[in-house]
């Protein structure tokens, strides 16, 4: 039921392509009883239910988690799981839905994301740790924890990577998400290579290569700001011997207390 | 684009949660060849949704000093009596499960946690911290002392990212958005899986002297539950099919806090940081059900009260069926520190700000303790003698240990994924180097599975094919009426019946895609196939076990009945349905006998 | 890294050239005529500064033309080649500026001028 009472309709209109059948992309309206509540997924999933098998798409946990569901709504790139479609429909009530830009497409909604993983596999994404383990936990401080929060919330659902306009004229640059996976490891007081790992992202396929256009903050359903932590690493690669000597001078204390506030 | 037809691998692992990941990070480790097939991308697994934390007993805060059990956080001084201990985790893990853990491996459990959260933390895991630097711990369900390590409320989400991560560090190989169809058992050997590749819709052998299943869980198969849409149950339900027993399958908890109408979780973390639950009248209703630890008792007792407030006429929503969630008196900053994911989705779905509106919750399927039986280094068993099926593991959610008992303690599941998960790492390592071989598969199991889909695929015999989505939904309703927190015996009649009749009407399902290339129509067709094998052997457990224990609560025996139930129901196939034995309970009687469960 | 480097110096001093330069040139604070334009452009220091001005957006626009081509991935074999161009098209650029601006005379510019129509 719409605001006044009377049953709405929606016109979800789809990209479709099955590479195997089809030359070309096309889309696809279809119409949807809209009900209370109702999410992007939600209709998605009655299509397929009750209209087209054949629609394809990826999703799972249903709450912005896992990041499987990462499309492109009305030009914009979004978690359709956590997304009202009321909120996202025209005068016309229509709503329309591609797959990410920029990507291969597998068929319908589902986008080939190799070279996103690949990106993500380059910046090694692991601790480095130090030589020297203590028994218990490493110690760090609240703030030093806090630092790193941002990008340890980072679900690599891939819509900052595909909203990015350099990834769309280059997959040789490393990419959003992947240099604040970077950015994570490079300050982690744990990490034992910061100046590696700064040395590896300045080159041209990296920090560098961002234009600052901030399409990634947009996009970014989790409200992290890569381009901030891009900067950064930037600040952080002229000044990268003083940095991993402050590093090394920070590890030698990682079993003791801290003291915060 | 074309796999080869036989894939080898020493180690082949289904599953890329947290135990699976595990698992085949400390084979990678240890020099074997490891691969693992996962239906979802590894990072999608639904280990990633957990909130609250993982427990262990590393006694890094306590109440302060004369503020009684509940009084306010500190940490621990350097030189402060231990306020936690692996002894004190080991009971409150016991009177948990209600005494139907086994209590071998929940000492084995509770004495790892120590070590499993250090090496979690020095692996990179970004644990939230006391002043001090040491990792922080909560409250919570269940749990007399503070023992959740966590990560705001991204614990889950963090483990996995860390775990993943170092796997790849190890080389482990990963076969992403390859699904599971078949593992191939004969005699009591394990030989290898048959999996398909969702991309190409190739149906390929993987061999592998060691098969560890690590599929989650089976929350899918009720209406409102917090499970993602890939936790259908396919890896008990493939075993089960192969000839391997269920263990426990009645055992369902319930979450109290579900999204109300979606059933999405709020973490336990909501209560563990302070929040009540309110019925239609305003009133903190779980003074009447579990005055001692009131919102914190554990979760199958504070959902049945919930039902309990909302059967009553006592519930909230458009339809009455919701409960609200009190969060507002906790304060905007500390719901921003250590909630701001539970906010999020509050915001979202329920379109409620719990910095200062109520929360409309429901009870939501949420874990499912039974599974396929296996031992404290994941070897499955075949019998109640523990006769061991050689090759195959099983570790995390879809397996059962039993460390969960009747009952689950929110934070002992991560716990669990993880600490079982890298000791059948360790076990499929010893039992490779050890000589194990690959043996020769003359199953027709490939075939057969490509029957399977072929038959999904082709045209209807007369008119149009039943519809997957139709079962499933029916499924899930009679599940959720019949089989839910509250049974008896006239409704699981009913719900058994319902089953059968959808597991004939299946035979009539067909896909309305026939393209083989990534074919999600197939996959759900392929899912409610395994919704309905488990279903049927949940409700046939359910309906043997006449007495209420832990998360199974039967309104027509009320009462824990320790001399005819303290002890494992173990299902096997048969032509004719489920057929049961019986398996007893490791327990401790001279330090943990069963006493009465009070809260 | 470098190019990154010459990009922000470059644009910095480009802030403070093309301040000068508009104050100067275009909206000067006092009157102007041909002799004050012809002292300041045979004046060293102003034919120093012009050289710095145009290394600086050379610098910067090559340099910034550079990096958007780079941008993109297909013309990846290219890139070299391209940089190359930039430099020669550069130091070219350089060589005919500077000796256009230091080849500036005030007297000969005057003599010419009275010969305008």
């Amino acid at each position: 039921m719409s605001d006044n009472g009377s049953p709405l309709t929606i016109t979800v209109r789809i990209q479709r392509f099955n590479p195997d059948v089809d030359r070309k992309l096309y889309l696809q309206d279809f119409k949807v009883a809209w009900q209370q509540g109702m999410t992007i997924l939600d209709a998605l999933h009655t299509i397929k239910a009750e209209q087209d098998g054949s629609l394809t798409f990826r999703r799972s946990c249903r709450h912005a988690i896992c990041g499987s569901c990462a499309m492109n709504v009305n030009g914009r790139n979004m978690l359709v799981c956590e997304q009202p479609i009321k909120a996202h429909l025209n005068r016309k009530n229509e709503i329309t839905i591609r797959p990410l830009p920029y990507l291969p497409i597998i068929k319908d909604l589902v986008v080939d994301r190799t070279t996103f993983w690949a990106q993500y596999m380059r910046v090694k994404p692991w601790l480095i740790p130090p030589e020297n383990i203590p028994e218990k936990e490493f110690r760090m401080s609240p703030e030093e924890v806090a630092a790193l929060q941002d990008a340890e919330h980072c679900i690599m659902c891939g819509a900052c990577y595909s909203a990015c306009t350099v990834v769309g004229t280059t997959k040789e640059y490393i990419g959003p998400h992947a240099l604040l996976k970077a950015f994570l490891r490079v300050m982690d007081v744990r990490d034992s290579a910061p100046g590696e790992r700064l040395a590896d992202i300045a080159g041209s396929d990296g920090v560098y290569r961002c234009h600052t256009i901030f399409n990634c903050i947009d996009a970014c359903p989790k409200h992290l700001n890569p381009t901030r932590a891009i900067e950064t690493l930037r600040k952080l690669a002229q000044k990268r011997l003083a940095f991993e000597a402050a590093r090394a001078e920070r590890q030698k204390h990682l079993d003791k207390p801290v003291t915060s506030g | 684009m074309s796999n080869p037809s036989v894939i080898t691998h020493d180690v082949i692992v289904v599953g890329a949660g947290l135990a699976g990941t595990w698992a085949a990070m400390i084979a990678g480790e240890q020099g074997v060849d490891v691969g693992v097939i996962s239906k979802v991308h590894p990072l999608r697994s639904h280990s990633g949704a957990a909130q609250g934390g993982i427990a262990a007993a590393l006694g890094n805060v306590r109440p302060v000093p004369n503020t009684g059990p509940d009084g306010p956080l500190e940490q621990v001084p350097p030189d402060a009596e231990p306020y936690d201990s692996w002894e004190l985790h080991m009971f409150d893990t016991i009177k948990g499960s209600d005494w139907l853990g086994d209590q071998d491996a929940i000492e084995i459990m509770v004495k790892d946690a120590i070590e499993i959260v250090y090496e979690y933390e020095h692996m990179g895991c970004v644990f939230s911290r006391t002043p001090d630097g040491r990792v922080a711990q909560r409250r919570f369900g269940g749990h007399s002392t503070p023992r959740a390590c966590y990560s705001a409320d991204w614990t889950g989400h963090v483990l996995l990212h860390t775990i993943h991560e170092q796997a790849l560090k190890h080389g482990v190989r990963f076969y992403s958005e390859w699904y599971a169809l078949d593992v191939i058992v004969e005699d009591n050997v394990c030989k290898g899986i048959v999996a398909l590749d969702i991309l190409t819709g190739q149906v390929v052998l993987m061999r592998a002297k060691a098969v560890m299943f690590a599929t989650g869980g089976y929350g899918r198969a009720w209406k409102i539950t917090s499970n993602a849409l890939a936790n259908t149950g396919d890896g008990v339900a493939i075993a089960y099919n192969a000839g391997v027993p269920l263990m426990d399958m009645e055992f369902v908890q319930f979450h109290p806090t579900g999204v109300y109408g979606h059933g999405i979780l709020l973490s336990e973390a909501c209560r563990g940081e302070g929040g009540y639950l309110l019925n239609s009248k305003g009133e903190r209703f779980m003074e009447r059900y579990a005055p001692g630890k009131m919102e914190l008792a554990p979760r199958d007792l504070v959902s049945r009260s919930e039902q309990t407030e909302i059967d009553e006429g006592r519930g909230v929503g458009p339809d009455k069926q919701g409960i609200w969630l009190d969060l507002r008196h906790l304060g905007r900053e500390k719901i921003l520190e250590r909630l701001p994911q539970v906010r999020e989705i509050a915001l979202n779905f329920s379109g409620v700000d719990v910095i200062d509106e109520l929360a409309p919750i429901q009870p939501t399927a949420h874990y499912s303790m039974g599974g396929i039986p296996a031992t404290v280094d994941g070897q499955v068993i075949a019998d109640a003698q523990s006769t061991p099926v050689v090759g195959l593991y099983a570790a995390g959610e879809c397996a059962c240990i039993s460390v969960h008992g009747a009952n689950r303690l929110g934070t002992n599941s991560l716990l669990d994924a993880s600490v079982f998960g890298r000791r059948a790492g360790y076990a499929m390592a010893a039992f490779v180097k050890g000589g194990a071989r690959l043996q020769p598969v003359e199953s027709d199991a490939v075939a057969r599975n490509e029957a399977r889909i072929t038959r999904l695929m082709s045209d209807a015999p007369a008119g149009k094919g039943e519809s997957w989505s139709q079962i499933a939904a029916e499924l899930k309703s009679t599940m959720t009426d019949n089989a839910g927190i509250f049974r008896d015996d006239a409704r699981l009649r009913q719900a058994l019946s319902d089953i059968r009749r959808l597991q004939e009407r299946f035979q009539g399902v067909r896909i309305m895609d026939h393209s083989r290339r990534f074919n999600t129509d197939l996959l759900g067709a392929l899912e409610t196939e395994h919704l309905l094998t488990f279903s049927e052997v949940v409700v046939v457990s359910a309906l043997a076990r006449t007495e209420s224990r832990g998360a199974h609560y039967r309104t027509d025996y009320a009462k824990r009945d320790d001399e005819h139930w303290l002890k494992h129901t173990m299902a096997h196939k048969s032509p004719d349905g489920p057929v049961l034995s019986f398996k007893d309970v490791n327990i401790n009687w001279e330090k943990y006998p069963p006493q009465e469960r009070k809260y | 890294m470098r190019i990154f480097q010459m990009q922000r110096w470059t644009a910095i001093a480009l802030l403070v050239f093309l301040t000068i330069h508009m104050i100067v040139v275009h909206y000067p604070p006092f009157h102007i005529d041909f002799s004050r334009i012809a002292a300041r452009m045979g004046d060293p220091l102003w034919k120093a500064i012009d050289i710095a001005f145009l290394a600086a957006v050379l610098i910067h626009a090559l340099a910034g033309t550079h990096q958007v081509f780079t941008d993109f991935q297909r013309f990846s074999r290219l890139h070299r080649v391209h940089g190359i161009v930039m430099v020669v098209l550069g130091v070219v650029a350089f060589i005919y500026g500077t000796a256009t601006i230091l080849a500036f005379n005030p007297e000969v510019a005057a003599e010419a001028a009275l010969h305008l129509p």
